[in-house]
């Protein structure tokens, strides 16, 4: 049998549809393991243009072979001979070429993660000392001040109320940290205070 | 907030701190989102050559007041609400540009204070300081030349703000 053009067309657009195919479980098994379906948008969308082109390429393709499978003769010779056309042609193969040195950089789509995780973190401890600024040192601050203006009795509060403070900070911190329950063991320490 | 007249003077137990008798008492503006600290402030002043005309929780609030005081001096906090002493800052020095600006902050000196100086501020004083080192330490600013800076460009800004997220 001899190798029509539209034939190289359809298997441009196979490899199309494998390739991206594989980028899309790729990105779709980053998302889900760092639960990060909302919180990375950017991963979310790129793994969503790869999802579509999947299925466009794969469309591509499987229409130029409905003949062959015995239907869709109409909508099967149109296919072929748009796909047949040089330019067209030429620039599957070309996306082709490139889809498959993408696929071969794989192992860096681990970053679109990690760099979204890597936010994530710095974010949650930028308010954490936020935090900790507002509730604490403020709070030692005003115990402080109190105290050597000879307000003994307002320091002393200033003191009681900050350390509540810091106990509830820490106590959510802890949590934070874990993401389970905390169980015998977990807070012992190094060495002592 | 602004204090119509004088508050009551206190006689404070550092004699070169308390205001002599004649001389015009040195204004101040506080600009810090903790209310307890202000009324602390206030109340460590009292008595002293230091005397606050006025006081913000935020920012925005802080340049309006200090608009409307010039203030010899404004002791600014940097963790603020709505608009934060670094912004702050740069709005001071348009609308006061006679007054010394002495950041008051949690955050440790040795990080903040170079970025502080850039814009424009006299001293950075860590909170926590004794009241009599505070008020020492703001006799001086008040007695400092007011810094000739140009005014930091918007990317510089820009750059600033990075590192100030970067840093606390």
């Amino acid at each position: 049998m001899a190798v029509e053009l539209w034939m190289v067309g359809a298997g441009a657009n196979v490899t199309l549809a494998i390739v991206y195919g594989a980028i899309s479980l790729i990105m779709l098994q980053g998302l889900v393991r760092g639960r990060q379906w909302f919180t990375n948008p950017l991963a979310t969308a790129t793994a969503g243009i790869f999802v579509t082109c999947t299925l466009g390429h794969g469309l591509h393709a499987f229409h130029t072979l409905e003949p062959s499978l015995g239907f869709g003769h109409a909508t099967g010779a149109a296919a072929r001979t748009a796909m047949a056309s040089p330019l067209l042609l030429s620039w599957d193969v070309l996306t082709a070429v490139v889809a498959v040195w993408y696929f071969t950089l794989r192992s860096r789509l681990q970053l679109i993660f990690e760099g979204a995780a890597l936010c994530e973190d710095l974010e949650e401890r930028h308010a954490k000392a936020q935090e900790l600024h507002d509730n604490v040192v403020q709070g030692l601050v005003q115990a402080k001040l109190a105290l050597d203006l000879g307000r003994r009795e307002e320091g002393e509060r200033a003191i009681a109320e900050t350390l509540e403070s810091a106990k509830s900070i820490i106590t959510g911190l802890l949590g934070d940290a874990r993401k389970a329950p905390l169980g015998p063991g977990d807070l012992r320490r190094e060495r002592a205070a | 907030m602004i204090f119509e007249g004088g508050d009551v003077l206190r006689q404070m137990a550092v004699p070169a701190l308390v205001r002599a008798g004649d001389a015009p008492p040195i204004t101040v503006v506080t600009i810090d989102d903790h209310p307890d600290l202000r009324r602390l402030y206030r109340l460590a002043f009292e008595g002293s050559a230091l005397q606050v005309v006025g006081e913000a929780p935020d920012g925005r609030a802080g340049v309006d007041v200090v608009r409307r005081t010039q203030p010899r001096l404004v002791l600014l906090d940097l963790s603020m609400p709505d608009m934060d002493g670094l912004e702050a800052l740069v709005e001071l020095r348009q609308v006061a540009p006679e007054a010394r600006i002495v950041v008051l902050s949690g955050f440790t000196r040795h990080r903040l204070g170079p970025v502080v100086a850039e814009l424009g501020a006299v001293d950075y004083i860590e909170k926590g300081a004794r009241p009599t080192e505070l008020m020492g330490r703001l006799l001086d600013a008040a007695r400092s030349p007011v810094p000739k800076l140009q005014p930091p460009t918007q990317a510089r800004l820009r750059e600033l703000r990075a590192r100030l997220n970067e840093l606390v």
